[in-house]
């Protein structure tokens, strides 16, 4: 008991970690469009939950309804309407599959030899990041809103510019001429 | 960071007025076919004058001091520089592409709402002071790129071009955004000054996630330069999407992914000077040496041309590499000469061009002199200057680049640029010895099916000559854009 009182928080970080990692591995690796679409469904919630764990609790509800909700309906109805049995057969890598997991193999091998001797003290997370504007500690949204409106407010309008394009470009490339 | 000033919104003026253009440009394109096309291109090019009069009467009185915007928008005389060879290069493309796009029937308004919207993030990625703000700029030039690679979408070459770059470059992206983050992680910053002035005690504690993260930003951005070995996506994109799309991606995405590269390296990374150095002359070397003997075994212009633009990546990471106040005025002449040369280049290959791709072997270009000998001679000068003789703009611009390499003890990276551009005299003279010295099949001239084509060209080939002749007007220009050095 004394432990998990300490350690839970870690403890649940690590559940939906591994969560979120073996779900995105699912997305790319199962035959089925419609078992990809419910494992990116299990990724994005276990997202939410690790947002959860940093007290981000807008940024969670967000994904949640967004993600979780929006994002995930416009899938599955894609993949009910568009004829997707082909892809079951069809090889992706074919002739390069050795040399894409040897590569594969040694990035995963460098990214894991720096995080395993990060020294976690080191680095000091900026505490309460996610609720706090200007040293005053005020709720989630607020400080998210501080974050999207203020700070990074040339970035915010250029994605909206971005994705006026993507829209764009999918009428363009999808309609029949 | 304090609240945000509404005059600093005013400072914008150029690049909001290019995004409205944009919509503007989708909006008139969508009324009819035939009137909507010439209008359309109309109504992109003088909106292009608007943003260039706007940046240089809004933007270059603000020159100089602290970035703007919480610290995103950089307006320096840098900045300014790249925007002026962004502008011309997508005017030029916009003129390049009138022909190209009406024969094929394709609708005109996205096209070219596609190229300002395209041209609006390059803007931005000139400003970009903030590893974030860069990033979403670059995706919005990057995702506009992709869609007009596959515009031709009946052909499917264009297809492949399309897929294959879209899927490669998101890939770059999300490296060089895991990079970012890894940055952030360790710094707890993504903008650039506080960047650098956070790196060598992160760098004290956490020097292998800095390292980790910082070479994973350069890879990516050695991805959008098309630099060896990040290049695999070049030739096939370059052969298969429209070809004034090519010249596009060739010129505009090259020297806005440099833009970036430089402005990173230099700012943001200015305390890790000795370590970068070392990568990006290994790239460089590389570069350089592939892309060159890859052009030789090449019977396909257009791909010839991918695997040169590669080559010409690499010359120009020389003059990166110098990291000294000659190398960085050597890089903006250069790019500035490059793009003239590279866009004038693909007009004459878009002339020549006929429907399903036919005319884009050497053997097409056979007896050209005799069949059209403006052609010829413009296509002649373009490939001298390509590999870099006088006198030509081409010529300046390498031996700059490569003055600053020798200056700053970069002698042997000098030394193996000399001796690929010899070998690039091999491929660029190809082409010549088929226009000049082989007989065509048929006689028959050439007609020259635009004139305004016709005219583009001629002052691309105008300007890469008074470049090689006279120089001195823009290294001065160049001179006075400079960044601060690491």
């Amino acid at each position: 008991m004394e432990f998990l009182v300490q350690h839970g928080a870690d403890l649940l970080f690590y559940v939906f970690a591994v969560g979120a990692l073996a779900a995105a591995v699912g997305v790319i690796t199962l035959r089925n469009p419609m078992y990809c679409a419910i494992s990116l469904l299990v990724c994005f919630l276990c997202v939410a939950a690790l947002f959860l764990l940093r007290h981000a609790e807008f940024l969670a509800l967000v994904q949640v309804f967004v993600y979780g909700g929006g994002i995930m309906v416009l899938f599955l109805f894609v993949i009910m309407l568009v004829n997707l049995h082909r892809l079951r057969e069809s090889s992706v890598f074919g002739e390069y599959a050795p040399m894409a997991v040897v590569l594969a193999v040694l990035l995963v091998a460098l990214v894991l030899f720096v995080f395993l001797n990060y020294d976690q003290q080191a680095v000091a997370a900026a505490p309460g990041a996610f609720v706090s504007v200007e040293g005053q500690v005020v709720g989630n949204s607020e400080a998210v809103a501080w974050t999207l409106y203020r700070d990074y407010l040339l970035p915010f309008e250029i994605a909206s510019v971005f994705l006026l394009v993507a829209m764009v470009g999918a009428v363009v490339l999808g309609r029949k001429s | 960071m304090g609240a945000i000033e509404p005059r600093e919104f005013l400072l914008l003026a150029p690049e909001i007025f290019l995004a409205v253009a944009g919509m503007v440009v989708l909006a008139v394109g969508s009324i009819g076919r035939g009137l909507a096309h010439r209008t359309t291109a109309l109504i992109s090019l003088v909106s292009l004058a608007v943003v260039g009069a706007l940046v240089l009467t809004v933007q270059g009185p603000a020159v100089g001091g602290e970035a703007i915007l919480a610290g995103m928008f950089m307006i320096d005389g840098y900045a300014l520089f790249w925007k002026g060879i962004f502008l011309l290069a997508t005017a030029l493309t916009i003129v390049l592409s009138m022909r190209f796009v009406e024969e094929g029937g394709y609708p005109a308004g996205e096209f070219y709402a596609l190229l300002l919207f395209a041209t609006t993030g390059m803007l931005f990625m000139a400003s970009g002071f903030n590893l974030l703000s860069i990033w979403i700029s670059l995706e919005l030039m990057a995702l506009s790129s992709y869609i007009l690679a596959g515009y031709f979408k009946r052909e499917r070459r264009s297809n492949e071009a399309a897929l294959k770059y879209f899927i490669l470059g998101a890939l770059s992206s999300g490296i060089l955004l895991y990079g970012i983050s890894l940055l952030y992680g360790a710094t707890g910053t993504v903008q650039l000054t506080e960047l650098a002035a956070r790196l060598p005690a992160a760098m004290a504690a956490e020097g292998m996630l800095v390292s980790l993260g910082w070479l994973l930003l350069a890879i990516g951005l050695f991805f959008k330069v098309a630099a060896v070995p990040f290049h695999v996506w070049t030739p096939d994109v370059y052969v298969g999407a429209p070809t004034p799309v090519t010249a596009f991606l060739a010129v505009g995405s090259k020297a806005a992914a440099f833009a970036i590269l430089v402005r990173i390296l230099y700012q943001g990374l200015a305390p890790l000077l000795v370590e970068w150095q070392i990568v990006v002359a290994a790239v460089a070397v590389v570069t350089m040496i592939w892309g060159n003997l890859a052009a030789v075994t090449q019977s396909n212009v257009k791909r010839m041309l991918a695997y040169s633009s590669i080559a010409h990546a690499g010359y120009v990471l020389i003059g990166v590499l110098a990291a000294t106040e000659d190398g960085l005025w050597a890089v903006l002449f250069y790019m500035l000469a490059y793009s003239f040369i590279t866009l004038g280049t693909f007009a004459t290959v878009i002339l020549l061009e006929r429907r399903e791709y036919a005319g884009e072997t050497y053997a097409d270009y056979a007896g050209l002199a005799r069949r059209s000998p403006f052609l010829a001679a413009m296509m002649l000068i373009f490939m001298l200057a390509l590999t870099g003789i006088p006198p030509t703009g081409g010529f300046f611009g390498k031996v700059y680049l490569f003055a600053a390499a020798v200056q700053s003890g970069w002698t042997w990276v000098a030394v193996v640029g000399v001796l690929m551009s010899a070998v690039s005299l091999y491929y660029y003279m190809g082409i010549v010895v088929y226009m000049y010295l082989r007989d065509a099949e048929d006689d028959t001239p050439t007609p020259l099916p635009s004139r305004l084509l016709a005219g583009a060209i001629g002052l691309c080939a105008v300007i890469t000559v008074l470049l090689g002749i006279l120089p001195g007007p823009i290294v001065e220009l160049a001179k006075a854009s400079l960044l601060q050095l690491p």
